[in-house]
């Protein structure tokens, strides 16, 4: 699996919405469950699944999926 | 299996809610602490499912505790809850007391580390007068300190948090349904270094690693279900590559691997652990496909043997199925199946038990000897919020029992089990010390007993002083155990030279042993010496007590006159018919 789509699986497994319903578009504007609560899961959900270490910052920017794909992309995953 | 992920968390209590139906029985647990806890929930969830509780979490805002409980309107009472968790740290409540302490002196912060108590204290009764809820309350953990050499400082901050805990804990002992929940000891036991995480603390004020969280969560539903669910009673323990390494039937007792060396040790750290498991009150029993000679000249006569047969409830060592075995040891010891924990290192014997009778608790032991007696530790079914010294005496009375049945297989006639019991009798008037016993005695005591007559504690004490009459009580030992006070009996003068039975009862553990003979001659024997000539017995038939409706007659009484339900009956004490005391128990008087 691609970096984007298990970072779509991840992001559907902490909302708790269908993988089909997202995309590398999908953002906080789009989901009601994507708040601030759940940012900081995704946050802890994707250091574990691709072992890496965010910073305090990155939790910023955590608004879409492509977005959480780029900080992944520079904090070492593949 | 994998660890879980954090996302596979919240998709599995996601899944286990959506899962469940409307009208099952959930453990609703209110999480109340200084800070965040809404992050726990899926873990709480999915954790306790595995100690099968179906659990809903509900996160209250962190901090204002005291307005949450407090005020009825608040959130935390709009919805039902049977249970509490309540969780402060000292770095929320008191951020600077780390600090305080090389400026204030110890003095000080011990004050302010008991107005601390005083405050958890204080929530704890607030929640408890506005529900029946469990409250799990958290103890402290020392907040970091820069100071190396704290622990060296009697006064240092380590001590007084020690110091605190130990004062919440008899704090809390005297309010009902408060329990203290060691976070200090999962803090320690996982690691204060790992425990937290600085970035989420500064992200999100968790201060809980992601690691940390499922440890947090699976202590906290084992100390929830300990309060929710009774604590099984027996554990039940396989022989070979279990108690000891090698098995007895090709190694010989000689050739088992028990002792100082490893493996020996490893197998002696499970006997120790059982050991202390029998202290703190269960029962021990053996089902194991071995020969039962074997197994009894092992057990007598290995040097290293830390556990004998004599620490064994039941031993069941043939070759029928363990299912059968488990049965078996249930019916002798008078429990459920439920109460059984099964311990086997042998997968496919834990595969059959675990089918065959779903109730029990089969324990996934480690192959590795080294690792099983921490994973005897971690029997969740064994934990019990209390211990009481009753458990511990209840266990010895319940092992007697079946040893006792087991001499009864093996005597010959009933006299000589009888003999063999060895029994002890002591007698002696009710007093201020037995009195509980014999109150609680005459409350509960519905099969034998003549009169079923319901004496209050405050009238049994005016019995016990009064010159017309006569209060009397037996216990009862064998080889076997004690099995406490097992007779009352109260005598009343009538009139003149006639007394009554007024009270004659026996616990129904000591059957079938002609206990009752012994007491009716103690009985009469005292009337005797109170001046009686003749004394009256009373049978008042109830629901229950047709097994004693032949007593008096048996013992040599002779009827007198029946009215209703009442049957009376009356011996001359010039009788030649006088029950004796029976040969096989020996008599003792009470100091």
């Amino acid at each position: 699996m691609t970096l984007e789509d298990r970072t779509r699986q991840v992001v559907a497994d902490v909302l708790g919405i269908a993988l089909e319903r997202v995309t590398l578009d999908t953002s906080h504007r789009d989901v009601s469950e994507w708040d601030s609560l759940n940012i900081i899961n995704m946050v802890m959900a994707v250091e574990s699944e691709f072992g890496v270490t965010l910073e305090v910052d990155d939790a910023a920017r955590f608004t879409s999926v492509g977005a959480i794909v780029a900080v992944l992309r520079e904090r070492g995953a593949t | 299996m994998p660890p879980l992920k954090p996302a596979d968390y919240l998709r599995r209590a996601r899944e286990l809610g959506a899962g469940r139906a409307a009208d099952a029985p959930v453990t609703r647990l209110a999480l109340l602490g200084s800070f965040t806890l809404d992050f726990l929930s899926p873990y709480l969830i999915v954790e306790a499912d595995a100690l099968g509780v179906a659990l809903e979490p509900w996160a209250g805002p962190f901090g204002s505790l005291e307005q949450q409980i407090f005020e009825s309107t608040s959130p935390l009472w709009q919805g039902p809850r049977d249970a509490v968790w309540l969780t402060l740290r000292i770095e929320d409540v008191e951020p600077e007391l780390a600090r305080d302490l090389p400026a204030q002196g110890a003095a000080v912060i011990v004050k302010r580390l008991d107005q601390l108590r005083e405050r958890v204290v204080a929530l704890v009764e607030g929640i408890r007068a506005r529900s029946s809820a469990h409250v799990l309350v958290s103890n402290f953990a020392p907040p970091p300190t820069l100071d190396v050499f704290g622990a060296s400082d009697p006064d240092g901050l380590v001590h007084l948090v020690a110091a605190l805990n130990r004062e919440l804990a008899r704090a809390l002992k005297a309010i009902p349904g408060a329990h203290v929940f060691d976070w200090a000891g999962v803090v320690a036991a996982h690691g204060a270094a790992r425990f937290g995480d600085a970035r989420l603390w500064y992200l999100a004020r968790t201060p809980l690693a992601v690691e940390a969280q499922p440890v947090v969560a699976r202590a906290l539903v084992r100390s929830l279900r300990a309060l929710l669910r009774p604590a099984a009673k027996c554990v039940v323990v396989d022989l070979d590559n279990t108690l000891w390494g090698g098995v007895l039937g090709d190694d010989g007792v000689e050739g088992i691997k028990l002792g100082d060396a490893f493996p020996g040790s490893a197998f002696k750290d499970v006997q120790r652990a059982l050991v202390e498991l029998k202290r703190r009150g269960f029962l021990l029993a053996i089902a194991s496909k071995n020969d039962d000679a074997l197994v009894k000249e092992a057990l007598a006569r290995h040097p290293e043997m830390v556990l004998r047969a004599g620490d064994f409830a039941a031993i069941e060592a043939h070759w029928e199925p363990k299912p059968e075995s488990l049965r078996r040891i249930a019916a002798a010891l008078h429990i459920g199946l439920d109460a059984l924990v099964f311990l086997d290192d042998n997968p496919v014997e834990r595969a059959a038990v675990r089918s065959a009778l779903p109730m029990v608790e089969v324990v996934e032991l480690p192959p590795e000897p080294w690792l099983v007696p921490s994973a005897i530790a971690q029997i969740a079914a064994l934990d019990r919020p209390r211990l009481l010294e009753e458990d511990r005496a209840r266990a010895t009375m319940i092992a007697g029992d079946a040893h006792r049945e087991e001499a009864c297989r093996a005597a010959s006639t009933v006299e000589d089990f009888l003999t063999g019991l060895g029994m002890v009798a002591e007698v002696g008037a009710i007093d201020a010390l037995s009195l509980p016993r014999v109150h609680q005695l005459i409350h509960k005591t519905n099969q034998f007993n003549l009169t079923t007559r319901r004496h209050s504690a405050d009238e049994l004490g005016r019995l016990a002083r009064s010159p017309e009459a006569r209060a009397v009580w037996l216990r009862l030992g064998d080889r076997f155990g004690d099995l406490g006070l097992v007779c009352v009996g109260i005598l009343r003068r009538v009139d003149g030279e006639t007394w009554e039975i007024d009270t004659l009862l026996m616990s129904c553990r000591v059957m079938g042993r002609h206990v009752e003979e012994a007491f009716v001659h103690e009985l009469l024997a005292r009337a005797e010496a109170a001046g009686a000539r003749r004394v009256r017995g009373v049978y008042r038939a109830s629901a229950r007590n047709h097994i004693v409706a032949g007593l008096y007659e048996s013992v040599g009484f002779v009827p007198h006159s029946t009215s209703g339900d009442e049957s009376h009956y009356e011996i001359d004490l010039q009788s030649a018919v006088r029950p004796s005391w029976p040969a096989f128990i020996r008599r003792e008087e009470q100091a």
